[in-house]
């Protein structure tokens, strides 16, 4: 199995446990991690003008 | 043609938090089943996507510091809808849940549908569930209520504090500019300002951090109200504050209820 492989069974299989994990898995899996780049969360900033145009009340009367 | 009748569509899945773990058979199938997936997660889940799809495609290099995220986060409505309008059946994956804090992919969506193609979201396990499940926490307990906290500092809100507190993103607490990717300890130290209107500085909080690989552990730390200035946090923290008082009784509609509960309503539907 990949390194990636491995951690979807850990993850996926609750009878896979990482004590069963061989040295050579647990540095393939470190290996790769450290390969990685940073990562940045999807934030959510909303524009202070979006905030407001959800945040209007609204007139009902000009609906009818 | 009608506009219902365009080919293309976007579905927009959720990975869930921990690699394997929590990713639902559904959105996995439309991963599998798509002509192109845009993702925006954690790099080790876009390896674990491209095991999945044969054309996965990172978002993740749109972002820059400095760089405006609302720049950014049009730049993934604009490059996602591009294969949409290409006829393409484009799944975005996002880590977690894909509606929550996420604004990219609710807009895609609204603008998918907008132009008249098929387009929805698939939930996933977001960083809240994985909150309560690891922290022990029930939010139906006493209440929970939840802020970004840059947001939280820059309106003013009304706190209820005999319910849980949670505040997300406390790494950029305070950041106007929507360029940054932390802010300094003098911006959480302006939050811990505005709590202790609310909570005492010795008040017990903790900051939370969700497992991304099954062979890590959360992070589950509690320190006081005072130490959140000076804490280690990542884009990836949230801040739990537990209720410093008890619920309050309101005595005047439990009488109102009382009286109700002596009448013959059978007739009354």
């Amino acid at each position: 199995m990949t390194a990636i492989q491995i951690l979807e069974k850990l993850g996926a299989d609750a009878s896979f446990h990482p004590s069963k994990l061989t040295d050579n898995d647990k540095r393939e899996i470190e290996k790769l991690s450290a390969q990685q780049p940073g990562f940045h969360a999807p934030l959510v900033h909303a524009p202070a003008t979006e905030d407001e145009e959800e945040t209007e009340p609204q007139d009902d009367n000009e609906e009818k | 043609m009608k506009e219902m009748d365009k080919v293309g569509s976007i579905v927009i899945v959720g990975t869930g938090m921990t690699l394997g773990a929590h990713i639902t058979p559904i959105c996995r199938s439309h991963i599998e089943q798509a002509d192109v997936v845009f993702c925006s997660c954690h790099p080790m889940h876009v390896l674990w996507l491209k095991q999945m799809n044969k054309d996965v495609r990172n978002l993740q290099s749109l972002y820059a510091e400095g760089k405006d995220r609302r720049k950014t986060y049009q730049q993934m409505i604009d490059t996602m809808m591009a294969e949409v309008r290409n006829g393409k059946n484009v799944v975005g994956a996002f880590y977690g849940h894909p509606g929550v804090f996420a604004w990219a992919p609710h807009k895609v969506i609204e603008k998918a549908l907008s132009e008249g193609y098929s387009a929805h979201m698939e939930p996933g396990i977001s960083a809240e569930d994985c909150l309560y499940a690891h922290i022990g926490v029930d939010p139906g307990r006493v209440g929970s209520q939840h802020f970004e906290a840059s947001q939280f500092m820059f309106y003013k809100r009304n706190i209820d504090v005999t319910a849980y507190l949670i505040l997300w993103q406390v790494a950029i607490a305070g950041d106007r500019s929507i360029k940054r990717f932390y802010t300094e300890n003098v911006y959480r130290g302006l939050l811990v300002e505005m709590l202790n209107e609310y909570y005492p500085l010795e008040h017990k909080v903790v900051l939370y951090e969700c497992p991304t690989l099954a062979t890590e552990s959360p992070r589950i730390e509690w320190i006081t109200l005072e130490e959140l200035a000076t804490a280690d946090v990542s884009l990836i923290t949230t801040l739990m504050i537990p209720p410093c008082k008890k619920l309050q009784k309101n005595i005047e509609i439990l009488n109102k209820l009382s009286l109700l509960d002596k009448i013959d309503l059978t007739n009354t539907q």
